[in-house]
């Protein structure tokens, strides 16, 4: 017998299952609002500095270390190393301002020279600003990305990329603050 | 061709069968469709998750304390927080000492009696003190733990330092002295990230 179209029994796969998608809401809204209470739009970043360790321990390396040293004063920066390995640079100050476009590259000719040296001493004055101690650290830690890549000779004779300055700055004189 | 039925009088007269069904369909539930809502929940959520890391270090925005910009890699920890702002040093949001004269003239003096003149190399007193209890502090829960030698390497000895923007370098030294001194080993400078 025909049955009528309102009447006739659908199969279970044909029927619409519905998602209960109102606890899902529930939660995702919740989540939000914590998540904007904790949000913040400042971003920002950390640069790390440890603190310099006096060691009594003997170096038996052969070769003397660049120990490269910068000297901050209110007059201007100068470039030197302890064994004297480079010559000494002075970059004095135009106007206000640090010359550090002339600073970041006399580091790229030393790290040419010096490509497995990582560390870099700053010596600033009691009266140079923290702001252009944060900017002199930013010159002195990378490449620009406009600026062609250095390529240092690792283990084996391999070639790598490196993009990196001196990254790793440490204070020199947090004891006598000379 | 359409049965017709007739309705009672009160309904309107004569409709067709298929007014009837579209009218039941219309007395049903509404469904509001929240698919596509929670597509934008979902978006919202997880461009919240990607800036809530950032946060988690817990800077307090002011206008007294203006971080200096730097174009560093993204980087973020954790640790005691000691903030230089203009008007005073705080540690761990604990107000350890205010600076001398106006905040807007921004000298940064330290008050009298923050350093010993006769024992300078003790460092700033009220901050060597704060540091060091909270150093003492965690050595104390330390040495409670079930394993002591375990949690007492679980010391970084790390400290966010958020300075502003003007601070003189000497004011930074002899922070990071004291520091130091107290038994931290590693400054980690909060600056603002600048686009590269």
């Amino acid at each position: 017998m025909l049955r009528r179209p309102s009447t006739r029994r659908r199969s279970k796969s044909q029927e619409q299952i519905e998602l209960p998608l109102v606890p899902i809401m529930d939660a995702f809204v919740t989540l939000i609002a914590f998540l904007l209470m904790a949000t913040s739009l400042l971003s920002v970043t950390l640069i790390d500095t440890p603190v310099p360790i006096m060691s009594t321990l003997q170096d038996d390396s052969k070769e003397k270390p660049l120990t490269l040293t910068v000297k901050v004063t209110d007059d201007g920066i100068k470039l030197t190393s302890a064994f004297k390995l480079i010559p000494e640079q002075d970059f004095p100050k135009t106007g206000k301002d640090y010359e550090y476009d002339k600073f970041h590259e006399a580091l790229i000719a030393i790290k040419t020279k010096f490509p497995k040296d990582r560390k870099i001493i700053f010596m600033p004055s009691g009266t140079v600003s923290y702001n252009d101690l944060v900017q002199l650290m930013d010159a002195s830690r990378k490449l620009k990305k406009t600026e062609p890549t250095l390529y240092v000779t690792g283990e084996g004779g391999v070639q790598k990329a490196e993009t990196d300055l001196f990254p790793e700055v440490v204070f020199g004189n947090i004891v006598s603050g000379n | 061709m359409a049965e017709e039925v007739v309705l009672p009088p009160s309904t309107g007269g004569v409709r067709s069968r298929r007014a009837r069904r579209m009218q039941r369909r219309k007395k049903q539930a509404f469904a509001l469709q929240l698919t596509s809502l929670m597509d934008v929940l979902i978006i919202i959520v997880i461009f919240l998750l990607k800036s809530y890391g950032i946060s988690s270090m817990g800077i307090v925005q002011s206008d007294k304390l203006e971080l200096p910009s730097s174009k560093a890699p993204d980087s973020f920890g954790e640790g005691m927080t000691l903030v230089i702002s203009q008007e005073r040093i705080t540690v761990d949001n604990d107000v350890i000492l205010k600076f001398q004269g106006d905040a807007k003239e921004k000298k940064f003096l330290l008050p009298e009696g923050a350093v010993d003149p006769a024992n300078p190399e003790k460092g700033i007193l009220p901050i060597y003190d704060a540091l060091k209890k909270k150093k003492d502090d965690f050595d104390l829960l330390a040495s409670r733990a079930p394993n002591p030698e375990d949690a007492a390497k679980k010391w970084t000895g790390d400290i966010l330092v958020q300075a502003d923007k003007s601070v003189k370098y000497d004011l930074v030294r002899q922070i990071m002295f004291t520091a130091g001194l107290a038994g931290y080993k590693q400054f980690r400078l909060t600056v603002e990230k600048q686009p590269e």
